[in-house]
């Protein structure tokens, strides 16, 4: 790897690096041996650590796509049989996956069309043709690869048309009657959001993107489980027993900081959403809550002064 | 489901996530093929993040949930209902084994029976089992075009030296295992008797009159044949089949002759199922012995040819078969994956199964199908050709001059069965104009 002195590959690891070279057929599009090592060399430098033991890196080498490898540098590097072969065997998928990202015909294409732009190397950097496929590594299939991209570029783009609501959608969308300067919600007790943070953080990651994807992202349990690579099931069983477990180490949490059980039961059930009304204030008052979000900053206002 | 407290969703979505894992990274988990270590980073950011889940979400195949079936059910490990099950499987088992060989076993039970009621004594040559099964091969040539019509082949057929009821059946147990190694032995036996031939399946009654039989035969054909040329011998049958031998025989019998067995013979029925019996022996019979030959006859026609309706009814004719491939070829759907294997669809392309070449270990490049044909080609050279839509395999090495193809095979065309063309990595066509037999390389 880059600084570190040369060290000759054993000569178990040199008949690896040519068995993987004859299966990944690189010599037919155009990449030679010397080639072929650059590239498994260039792959272990982004994936293992400079320290890294040859087991390691047999490992690496053994688990890569080198046919889909060879044949994806060989785009990159502008070899016509290459583009051939990819054009041949993923055209068509191209467009199915986009199909079935986009979910319309019209923006399956565009992304499509797009990303083939890309894959082409119609940008140029510092005068250089940059070429995306020169980014795949081997570590998964070609068409998982093409299909990751396609996600991303996707959600890039979704993410950018968010911002650019127009006003025609904000009004169908109710958004009339938002109120012009919306005020932080009032937090609820900071105990809670304590006790909350230190039960999650005492969740494991897959845990917590369970409940991420199950209550954030509203997927189902069958998207969730195909994922994780597990039964529907099991992701149905997990979240019930989350769901529980988390009730319990809050208000346990909420009772080391102070509270009683009818208290943090009470903190616990309160929406997060309707903070804004702090309704307990309202009744007390026995000012009758405003059906409208504009009176009701009004409403705060005049509580403030009082 | 229970439902989390809403404070937990939104301490959730506060979470900071770090640097996003690469496209690669990201497909790799999605195919899960990334290392215990990776598997962690990822999950790890995937629940801090919402763009890479989307990202991820959307890059995973629409496939079912490969995971193993989660935890045993607990009625599962209750060892009782384990117990239960695998004894209900055993019986089922053997109850499935115990009627296949009673209707294994049934079969013959149609000729014994009859046989039985007028005393013949009919047993399998070998110890076989007189079966359906066993008959396809035979049925098919005792329908064959080489059998003369009218004849009493189709039937219970024994060729000349059947001197008792036991190479009455032999003849046609033989006819259905043709197959079975101990077939030419007793055809060969039969063969080396040379006997004259007749032109009647004989249905004798008991061994010792079936011997006396025998030899009044050979005296009535003798006095038939008199004043004509005698009856040509059988000729050496070549080493085919059972029937092959009796067709050859009874069309060597002189007209003459036949006439004058046929003189006072029951006309041959037009079904070629049906066996003639020599009505010159039951009119040498006595009276009781007649009435009895008659109906053994009739009985054992009726019994023959309801077997062998039977075993004809069951097994399709070749025509069916080729129309039966055809219709399984129109909806078959044959592909390649990136990795080089061979993906088969049934349903025209709804579900593929990953299909094998036998023997074959080289990334497939090239396919071709042409209705059933079948052609494939790959790493090295490796061609493959198939007639009967993928259910057998035949290697084929393209040679021209003593030169081997060698060359990755990147594309295969047919328009015909016998005319294709291949193309090589090397950029070379090599073309056939029979199936494969032969190359020429343009």
């Amino acid at each position: 790897m880059d600084g570190q002195a040369h060290v000759e590959p054993s000569r178990s690891l040199q008949q690896l690096v040519a068995e993987l070279y004859a299966s990944s057929r690189g010599e037919t599009v155009g990449i030679d041996l010397q080639a072929f090592v650059s590239i498994l060399q260039r792959v272990a430098a982004k994936y293992l650590s400079p320290g890294s033991g040859e087991a390691e890196v047999r490992e690496l080498y053994v688990s890569l796509r080198v046919e889909e490898l060879a044949l994806a540098r060989a785009c990159a590097a502008g070899n016509e049989r290459a583009w051939e072969i990819f054009m041949a065997r993923y055209r068509e998928k191209l467009y199915d996956i986009a199909g079935y990202i986009a979910q319309e015909s019209s923006a399956a294409r565009e992304l499509a069309d797009s990303l083939y732009a890309d894959l082409y190397g119609t940008t140029t950097r510092d005068g250089e043709r940059v070429c995306k496929l020169s980014s795949y590594t081997g570590r998964g299939s070609l068409e998982g690869w093409l299909r990751t991209v396609l996600a991303q570029e996707f959600v890039n783009r979704y993410r950018k048309q968010r911002r650019l609501v127009s006003l025609d959608e904000e009004s169908e969308e109710g958004e009339q009657f938002a109120a012009p300067d919306p005020e932080p919600p009032i937090p609820l007790d900071v105990r809670v959001e304590q006790s909350t943070d230190e039960a999650l953080a005492g969740l494991s990651a897959e845990d917590r993107l369970v409940l991420a994807s199950y209550y954030l992202d509203e997927r189902t349990l069958a998207e969730i489980a195909r994922l994780l690579g597990v039964h529907e099931s099991t992701i149905s069983r997990k979240l019930g027993k989350l769901a529980k477990s988390l009730r319990k180490q809050i208000l346990a949490g909420l009772g080391r900081r102070g509270m009683s059980r009818r208290q943090a039961e009470e903190a616990l059930a309160v929406d997060v959403r309707d903070l804004s009304l702090d309704i307990r204030k309202r009744l007390q008052q026995e000012t009758p809550s405003q059906a409208f979000p504009e009176r009701k900053a009004e409403a705060r206002a005049g509580d403030g002064a009082r | 489901m229970t439902e989390v407290p809403k404070i937990v969703r939104q301490r959730l979505g506060l979470a900071k996530d770090g640097p996003h894992p690469d496209a690669n990274l990201l497909a790799a988990f999605a195919e899960k093929s990334v290392t215990q270590r990776e598997r962690s980073q990822i999950v790890e950011h995937l629940a801090r993040c919402a763009d890479c889940r989307q990202v991820v979400a959307l890059a995973v195949p629409a496939q079912p949930a490969p995971g193993p079936v989660p935890a045993r059910v607990w009625w599962l490990s209750w060892p009782v209902f384990r117990w239960a099950t695998a004894a209900a499987c055993v019986v089922v088992v053997g109850a499935a084994v115990l009627l296949r060989r009673h209707d294994l076993e049934r079969e013959p039970a149609i000729s014994y029976s009859t046989a039985k009621s007028a005393n013949v004594q009919l047993t399998p040559a070998t110890g076989e089992t007189y079966s359906a099964k066993k008959l396809p091969e035979a049925n098919k040539k005792i329908e064959s075009k080489n059998l003369p019509k009218g004849s009493a082949v189709g039937g219970m057929v024994a060729s000349r030296g059947d001197i008792s009821g036991r190479d009455r059946l032999t003849s046609s147990t033989e006819l259905s295992a043709t197959a079975a190694p101990s077939a030419p032995s007793t055809l060969d036996a039969r063969k080396s008797a040379n006997l004259p031939s007749r032109t009647a399946a004989n249905i004798t009654a008991e061994s010792s009159s079936l011997e006396q039989k025998a030899d009044k035969d050979e005296r009535l054909e003798a006095g038939a044949g008199a004043g004509a040329p005698a009856a040509v011998p059988a000729p050496q049958p070549p080493a085919a089949t059972a029937n092959e031998v009796v067709a050859s025989r009874i069309g060597k019998v002189e007209p003459s002759a036949r006439a004058g067995l046929a003189a006072k013979r029951v006309a041959p029925p037009a079904d070629a199922t049906q066996p003639q019996v020599a009505e010159k022996e039951i009119a040498n019979a006595p009276p009781q012995k007649q009435k009895q030959l008659g109906m053994q006859a009739g009985a054992m026609a009726g019994a023959s040819s309801g077997v062998f309706a039977k075993v004809n009814k069951a097994v399709p004719s070749e025509e069916e078969l080729h129309d039966q491939l055809q219709k399984t070829a129109a909806s078959s759907r044959w592909t390649l994956t990136p990795e080089g294997g061979l993906q088969h669809s049934v349903d025209a392309g709804r579900t593929w199964q990953a299909a094998q070449v036998p023997g074959n270990a080289a990334a497939l490049h090239a396919v071709c199908t042409d209705g059933a044909n079948l052609w494939v080609g790959g790493a090295g050279g490796v061609l493959y050709h198939s007639a009967d839509a993928g259910s057998h395999w035949l290697r084929v090495t393209p040679t021209v001059a003593g030169k081997s193809l060698t060359a990755d095979i990147v594309g295969i065309e047919f328009s015909t069965a016998q005319a294709g063309e291949i193309s090589t990595s090397t950029h070379e066509t090599w073309i056939t104009s029979d199936g494969g037999a032969t190359w020429k390389i343009q």
